[in-house]
């Protein structure tokens, strides 16, 4: 092996750090993007029977375009 | 294999526990490159979050449960996973509501549990605080600069698996939260993504809001749809999977809004769902 190639130990330790100065990047990011917070809140919904009608009759075309779209990205 | 048991546990990145425990230590790492004295996963959440630093040591164990948020410093918090600028008049729980509340909330914290240990160890160890206040119309909430903290309004004769139901909704929000802190998952920031161009359907509430609120709706969609079918309620996994669907659709027509990392989640999920969607149509033929 050459002298100045790394070692696998030593490509696992700079993937890690690599992997850690990212996360500190993402996390600044995220702190000071959310400081004023977005909000989540689960309502008690009354689902109406129109709206589950059209998407029971819609769902069975959603699965065959999603499909597409997974094969499109498997490529 | 990920997705060919319906029994299985909540194989989907980024809700696994293993996921959670991962995001778990880079926060950790993070925070003590700021203040080495943290220790704990929570304790590095709290730190970051301001100003959450003032409020000291939390349980490691499991959340600590809040019935009287404003007296122990927390309104502030609960005011923002309320989403209001003042809290309702009638939030207060009485003692007698408390005490079967306790009771109905031990019961779906065991059958979570059941369901998915792992998961259910995850949940205790980033969970910091669980913040009782009641609110018309409200079931539960989670915002995202309050991560650990987890917002419930029960109506007092809320059944155990309804609990349950409500707790594993909020606390897949936080993993995606966890995910977005330390991955990055939208490529817009959250106001940008409330646009109308970036509207999708949402999976739970069945009507279009931002990018990032549908995205998060179809991770919860997912689990609850696994959680349901574990239980042998496959009626109501059946239910959730019309809207998830046309949600995903929407999501990866938009996938634009996502960061790389974002799409890869979007595509783990659909693959998930896809498969659910198929075992769950062949249970029904076979009945």
């Amino acid at each position: 092996m050459p002298e100045n190639q790394p070692t696998e130990q030593q490509a696992e330790a700079d993937a890690a750090a690599f992997a850690a100065e990212l996360a500190a990047i993402n996390i600044k990011k995220y702190l000071e993007l959310h400081e004023a917070g977005a909000v989540w809140v689960r309502k008690v919904m009354e689902f109406d029977s129109e709206t589950r009608k059209v998407a029971d009759s819609a769902a069975e075309l959603a699965v065959a375009r999603l499909q597409k779209y997974l094969q499109q990205r498997n490529r | 294999v990920a997705g060919t048991n319906l029994a299985d546990g909540i194989y989907c990145a980024p809700l696994r526990a293993i996921d959670v425990r991962a995001n778990g230590r880079a926060i950790l790492n993070f925070a003590r490159s700021i203040n080495p004295s943290l220790r704990t996963f929570k304790e590095a959440l709290l730190y970051l979050q301001t100003p959450n630093a003032l409020f000291g040591a939390v349980e490691v164990a499991e959340p600590v449960m809040v019935w009287d948020a404003p007296l122990v410093g927390l309104e502030e918090p609960l005011r923002d996973l309320i989403g209001q600028a003042t809290l309702p008049t009638d939030w207060e729980y009485t003692d007698g509501e408390r005490a079967h509340i306790l009771r109905q909330l031990s019961e779906g914290l065991s059958l979570y549990r059941s369901v998915y240990p792992d998961h259910f160890q995850a949940f205790n160890e980033t969970t910091t605080h669980l913040l009782f206040a009641r609110r018309a119309g409200s079931g539960s909430g989670s915002v995202s600069n309050r991560v650990g903290m987890i917002w419930l309004a029960p109506l007092v004769d809320c059944p155990p698996i309804e609990y349950a139901e409500n707790l594993l909704h909020e606390f897949l929000h936080q993993c995606l939260f966890l995910d977005e802190m330390v991955h990055t998952i939208f490529a817009g920031t959250s106001a940008r993504l409330a646009q109308n161009d970036a509207k999708c359907l949402s999976a739970i509430r069945r009507e279009r809001r931002g990018y990032d609120k549908s995205y998060h709706s179809a991770f919860v969609s997912f689990g609850l749809a696994k959680f349901y079918s574990v239980l042998g309620h496959a009626d109501k996994a059946v239910e959730l999977m019309p809207p998830l669907l046309l949600c995903l659709d929407d999501l990866a027509t938009k996938e634009h809004f996502l960061t790389g990392h974002g799409r890869e989640l979007l595509q783990g999920l659909i693959r998930e769902v896809l498969g659910l969607y198929d075992r769950l149509g062949r249970c029904a033929q076979q009945k």
